[in-house]
């Protein structure tokens, strides 16, 4: 094969077809220089010679849109040239909203029902029909959807939906099938682990999320034991619910009897709540770190590259799509395939792409597998290639990624199944429906200067994160010099660097609050008065409210300076200022600034500390400190604790200005709080308020 | 609602039109009336097939030189020349041709110092000719506009199309673009087979390399995939791995490219499929203008090597450190023989869908298997080839479990035949597959060019889910007997066990 199977955008374009032939608006590669060569007789001597024609008009079909009792909605697209029928039902759930005790239950659950079948109709007697009739059907978890896919002739579409009616208001779950889909799922995870390739992707999600993020955890053993019936019982009644529900139709089918059909399936199902999904971390560092993952056997070593990246519904998402076709995605002459394959012959697959998230931000991802000799050579072609994306992009380059994307969109729209694909995707994830062709309206109008500026909000070569799957000992050494290595395991986990003191942690505890309620939180709010002492002594009282997650990037800081208020937003990688004369973006770095005093600050430590086996920090002998320790091994931050177990300082060593001293502590929801601190500037703070909470409300982190 | 047998049979009887007797080419019928056939003098074979979706067209070459076609010192040579073919012309992806030729002879022979000087094993003539080559590359490579012919489709619309493949029986390339862009798939398509240039040849025999080891080396399926072909295959060159050895791949020379092609390539190993947005009319003469040019070439040869009886079942251990894999293969008839629409029913009685034997057995009901899958028709369809059954034991179970019932269930199937519902069921599993593979125009057009140039009539790309409807009982035990054997066989396990 020529062209590896990368990961490929599944974006794409309406009303191309319809504008100003943009075929006809190729950049023509310039013939060459010193061509002499005679064209044959009546060819053109060159393909940059063939003018096309304009492409005749063309109006993709529209899904008919039926509301499904109060809250679902079913989409379909005709297209009777073949006797098949293909379906989805998706419905709003997923591995993502498992709890950590019990990582696994969606995954259980999607297969469970599938192979357990409704009370009425087996799990077997379901294939034995499926097969006789060439139909299929399966189940299956993604991180924030259930989902119910199906196809048949359209003769079959009746029975098959009232089996699926069954499955999802009679399921049966069978006892005695648990075991043997445990067993299938962990056969399933151990095989992934013989893929340098698998392997890499999900140390990546670890690392960049978190070990314990659900966009980023995997089931294991001890986890799926503890997943009863009752659980999968539960999660069905929660998840399979009309809230939210999407369902699509495509095929040789009649609307109407496609309404009627789908409303009788899913007549009877719970309203229910949608439930909530607080958007992943990425866990960026502050400066690029690179993690090896050994593989001592393996002839070929796999890289993966991240940084931060958008929604999809976030206006820089065109500027970095585009951006991704011009350095590493689409094709063969993206920057990076032209200068590490082409050039330097180091890989086959090779590429970075900016993937968008529907409702969480997406990340920027790197890709290469190459020989273990050059793995030095290739990860820094790549990082240069990245780093040179910076800055204005030569506008014919970004003519030619434009056309390409816009030209390759029509494969998108032809295509009635792909069509309903998308509209499914949009309706579910509540985007207009005319969202493609404004954002193809976007491309078309973006120019080098904005691109450039879009990039630079999201894109720091600095702070990368990198996982390399290889034998260590071979490809470390090629790797120091790029940035400071870390041996993992396959989770993205560091060996532990020291044996807790449970001492030390036991006293903290005692003095603050029981580790348990630590452990559970998710935020904290808390009003202030801060005065801050000037250089030339003068004092400024600030009134500040702060919301803040002690998981994930998320924090709204109401600052009142005498009359003026302003309010701070910074969600995930996104960042907004409310001033008095309205809303502006937020520069990522100050985003990132505010993002990393939440890292850092007391609550948060706290909160960490209490997470069962915490191996985050480690005791200094000799000072009595508590360091906290990046992933890579260094110290992020120290804290020291008084007579009593109280936090009474914590810093950072050779940075400033971070210092905070605490004097009080006063309880409230079961919880200490310091009722005053200090910080190293002459910045003085007396905390009003304190509370604790375990749930999240998202308005708050909206710009609204 | 439960389905009992009866009430099975009772569904699939009370639909009209979809009842035991389907309808032969139901839903297909009209797009195979629209199938034009038009053969240029040069012996290059087009099938057309206007398709009225939208304004965009599907391009399919389908060029008879695969792995099959290699001999000693050449295994790659189809894979490599698949890649080079996308390096353009001496019209396209330079910007000085007399230059740049001038600078690849140079490459050429500084390469060829370099291979004898490693041979000689002096190391500080070998870093000497080392530089010397590399400077020489350099130099070659600076005449070079880096990927100009794949420029020109991906930015008229074929970025995530354009790719090609080879497999044992020959490499295909295609591509999908907005219907205007017709006329410049011709000349880029026709160039390719007129006047390639492979230029450069050895970083792109690196990256060969490369994938070698990601699709082989680094993947515990592939590697044993590779390892069965050999022992399955003692003369015929279906042993040949697709990637190609890597001493080949490495030995390998632009001359030698340029050797291989003009032995092998030419318009009569030809064919293409073209689908979507077309006018036949209009097209052919087209056609006539720009493929006219291309050489006739080499005719069409068949591999003379078949491969001898077999008298005692082969068995092969793998060591690698993975997870366990089973491999059981058996050597069956090539694509136009009449068992082979036996061969598929029954490995998709035993192994196809989950209620496949295997898969009810081994998945469902015993547990003892992660996944299993049963395929035919590899490494290729145009000789005597293999049926396989690949499968993974769970951890409580071990490789032997899966053979022992993999065996029984062949057996039962032997000594009692399948069941109506079963014949049926395939049937009608591969009727919806041949739908499925009809909705897109891509795989519309690989079935065309599949049929045609392994069977010489593109109709069987509409007609081999009825084929299967003629299967009997007694023709799945007749094979059975005859070709799943036990000396019939070759069986290769893979296990972390060095």
């Amino acid at each position: 094969m020529r062209v590896p199977d990368l990961s490929r955008w599944t974006l794409s374009a309406i009303l191309l077809l319809a504008s100003s032939s943009p075929a006809s608006n190729l950049p023509a590669p310039s013939l060459p220089a010193a061509w002499t060569l005679q064209a044959q007789p009546g060819l053109p001597r060159h393909p940059s010679a063939i003018q096309p024609s304009a492409l005749r008009p063309f109006t993709p079909q529209r899904p008919r849109v039926f509301r499904v009792g109060d809250r679902a909605r079913l989409l379909v697209i005709e297209d009777h040239e073949l006797p098949l029928i293909d379906g989805v039902i998706a419905f709003q759930g997923g591995s993502a909203y498992d709890t950590e005790q019990k990582v696994g239950t969606a995954r259980l659950l999607a297969e469970l029902l599938r192979s357990g079948g409704s009370l009425e109709c087996s799990g077997n007697d379901i294939d034995l029909w499926l097969d006789r009739h060439g139909a299929s059907l399966s189940i299956t978890s993604r991180r924030d959807q259930l989902r119910i896919d199906f196809s048949c002739h359209p003769h079959d579409l009746e029975t098959l939906l009232e089996m699926i009616r069954e499955l999802i208001h009679e399921p049966a779950y069978p006892d005695r099938s648990l075991a043997k889909a445990r067993s299938r799922i962990l056969a399933e995870i151990a095989r992934r682990r013989d893929d340098g390739a698998a392997l890499a992707d999900q140390a990546l999600l670890h690392l960049i999320h978190g070990l314990d993020s659900p966009f980023a955890r995997e089931p294991d053993e001890e986890t799926l034991s503890r997943v009863t019936r009752t659980d999968l019982i539960a999660c069905h009644s929660t998840y399979l619910t009309t809230n939210g529900l999407v369902a699509g139709l495509v095929g040789d089918v009649e609307p109407e009897l496609a309404s009627r059909l789908v409303t009788a399936c899913l007549r009877g199902l719970a309203s229910g709540d949608r439930p909530e999904l607080v958007p992943p971390n990425f866990d960026q560092p502050s400066e690029t770190l690179i993690y090896v993952i050994d593989r001592p056997e393996s002839t070929q070593t796999e890289l993966r590259i991240a940084g931060p990246g958008v929604r999809r519904r976030n206006q820089d998402f065109a500027a970095l799509r585009i951006w991704s076709w011009v350095v590493g995605v689409g094709g063969m002459t993206n920057r990076m395939m032209v200068r590490v394959r082409t050039e330097l012959g180091l890989a086959y697959s090779v590429g970075a792409v900016y993937r968008g998230g529907w409702s969480q931000p997406g990340y920027l991802r790197g890709v290469c597998g190459t020989r273990n000799e050059a793995v030095g050579e290739a990860l820094q072609a790549m990082l240069e290639v990245i780093g040179g994306g910076l800055g204005e992009i030569p506008e014919d380059e970004l003519d030619a990624a434009r056309q390409r994307l816009l030209n390759a969109d029509v494969f998108s729209l032809e295509n009635p199944r792909k069509l309903l694909e998308r509209a499914v995707s949009l309706a579910f994830y509540d985007y207009p429906n005319n969202f493609w062709e404004r954002h193809n309206d976007r491309l078309r109008k973006l120019d080098a200067p904005t691109v450039a500026v879009a990039v630079e909000r999201h894109l720091d070569p600095s702070r990368l994160v990198i996982v390399a799957v290889g034998p260590a000992r071979e490809i470390i050494p090629q790797l120091e010099h790029l940035g400071p290595v870390t041996l993992v395991d396959s989770r993205g986990r560091s060996p532990r660097t020291d044996d807790l003191e449970e001492g030390a942690l036991q006293r903290l505890f005692n003095a603050v609050g029981e580790s348990e309620r630590w452990r559970t939180l998710e935020w904290i709010e808390w009003e202030e008065v801060a005065t801050l002492t000037r250089h030339d002594g003068q004092t400024s009282k600030i009134q500040v409210h702060h919301w803040r997650s002690l998981e994930r990037p998320l924090l709204r800081i109401e600052q009142t300076i005498g009359t003026t208020t302003t309010l701070s937003i910074v969600n995930g990688t996104e960042g907004w200022l409310r001033t008095p004369t309205g809303w502006i973006d937020m520069p990522a770095e100050q985003a990132g600034r505010l993002v990393q005093g939440t890292e850092r600050s007391l609550f948060r430590l706290l909160h960490l500390l209490a997470q069962p086996g915490s191996s985050c920090w480690k005791e200094d002998d000799q000072s009595g400190r508590l360091h906290f320790l990046r992933r890579d091994g260094g110290t992020l931050c120290w804290m020291e604790l008084d007579e009593a177990g109280f936090p009474s300082r914590t810093g950072v060593d050779g940075e400033q200005p971070l210092l905070f001293e605490y004097g009080e502590w006063t309880q409230k929801d079961g919880l200490y709080y310091p009722g005053e601190t200090r910080q190293s500037n002459s910045l003085t703070t007396t905390v009003k308020s304190f509370t604790a909470r375990t749930k999240i409300p998202p308005e708050l982190f909206e710009r609204k | 609602m439960s389905l009992p047998t009866n009430a099975l049979l009772c569904l699939i009887v009370s639909f009209p039109g979809w009842g035991l007797q389907a309808p032969p080419q139901e839903g297909s019928s009209a797009l195979q009336d629209r199938v034009v056939s038009h053969a240029l003098e040069n012996g290059w074979r087009f099938l057309l097939l206007p398709r009225d979706r939208g304004p965009v067209v599907s391009f399919e070459t389908y060029v008879a030189v695969g792995s099959a076609d290699e001999g000693p010192g050449e295994r790659g040579m189809a894979h490599l020349f698949e890649h080079l073919a996308f390096k353009g012309s001496d019209r396209i992806g330079t910007r000085d041709w007399a230059g740049e030729r001038r600078a690849l002879t140079v490459a050429d022979a500084r390469w060829d110092e370099l291979a004898r000087a490693r041979s000689q094993g002096d190391p500080e003539r070998i870093r000497e000719a080392a530089e010397a080559f590399e400077e020489a590359r350099l130099e070659s490579a600076s005449f070079v506009v880096p990927e100009e012919y794949g420029l020109f489709y991906e930015n008229a619309g074929g970025a995530e199309s354009l790719n090609a493949f080879t497999n044992a029986d020959g490499t295909r390339f295609f591509v999908s673009l907005p219907s205007n862009q017709i006329e410049l798939w011709c000349w880029l398509e026709s160039e390719r087979f007129t006047r390639p240039v492979f230029r450069e040849f050895f970083s792109e025999r690196e990256a060969v390399l490369e994938e070698r080891r990601t699709i082989v080396d680094s993947d515990p399926a592939g590697f044993l995939r590779e390892q069965l072909m050999l022992a399955a295959f003692e003369q015929h060159p279906y042993r040949n791995p697709v990637m190609g050895s890597a001493s080949d791949i490495e030995a390998a020379t632009r001359n030698g490219i340029e050797a291989f092609f003009a032995e092998h390539y030419g318009a009569r190993r030809m064919v293409t499929a073209i689908v979507g947005d077309i006018d036949p009319e209009q097209l052919i003469p087209l056609l006539e203008r720009y493929f006219g040019r291309v050489p006739a070439g080499p005719k069409m040869k068949r591999v003379a090597v078949s491969e001898p009886g077999r008298s005692a079942q082969k068995r092969i251990q793998v060591d690698y450190p993975a997870h366990p894999l089973l491999a059981c293969a058996w050597l069956v008839p090539a694509l136009d023989h009449p068992d082979t629409a036996v061969v598929r029913t029954v490995v998709s009685l035993l192994g196809s869908g989950p209620s496949s034997r295997l898969e009810r057995r081994l998945v469902r009901e015993d547990a003892s298997a992660a996944w299993v899958s049963m395929v035919h028709g590899r490494p290729g369809s145009l000789y005597p080839n293999l049926a396989i059954f690949f499968g993974s034991p769970t951890p409580e179970t071990e490789c032997a479990d899966l053979e022992a019932a993999l065996y029984d269930e062949i057996g039962r199937l032997a000594e009692e035949g399948p069941t109506a519902e079963e014949l049926e069921g395939a049937k009608r599993r591969a009727q919806v597959a041949e739908w499925r593979a009809m909705q897109e125009n891509e795989t519309l057009a690989s079935r065309l060019v599949e049929y045609e140039a392994k069977t010489g009539d593109w109709r069987g790309a509409f007609a081999s889910a009825s084929q299967l409807g003629r299967v009997s009982a007694a023709d799945v035990q007749r094979v059975l007997a005859e070709y799943f054997t036990e000396e019939n066989r070759t069986v290769a396990t893979l296990r972390d066990e060095p």
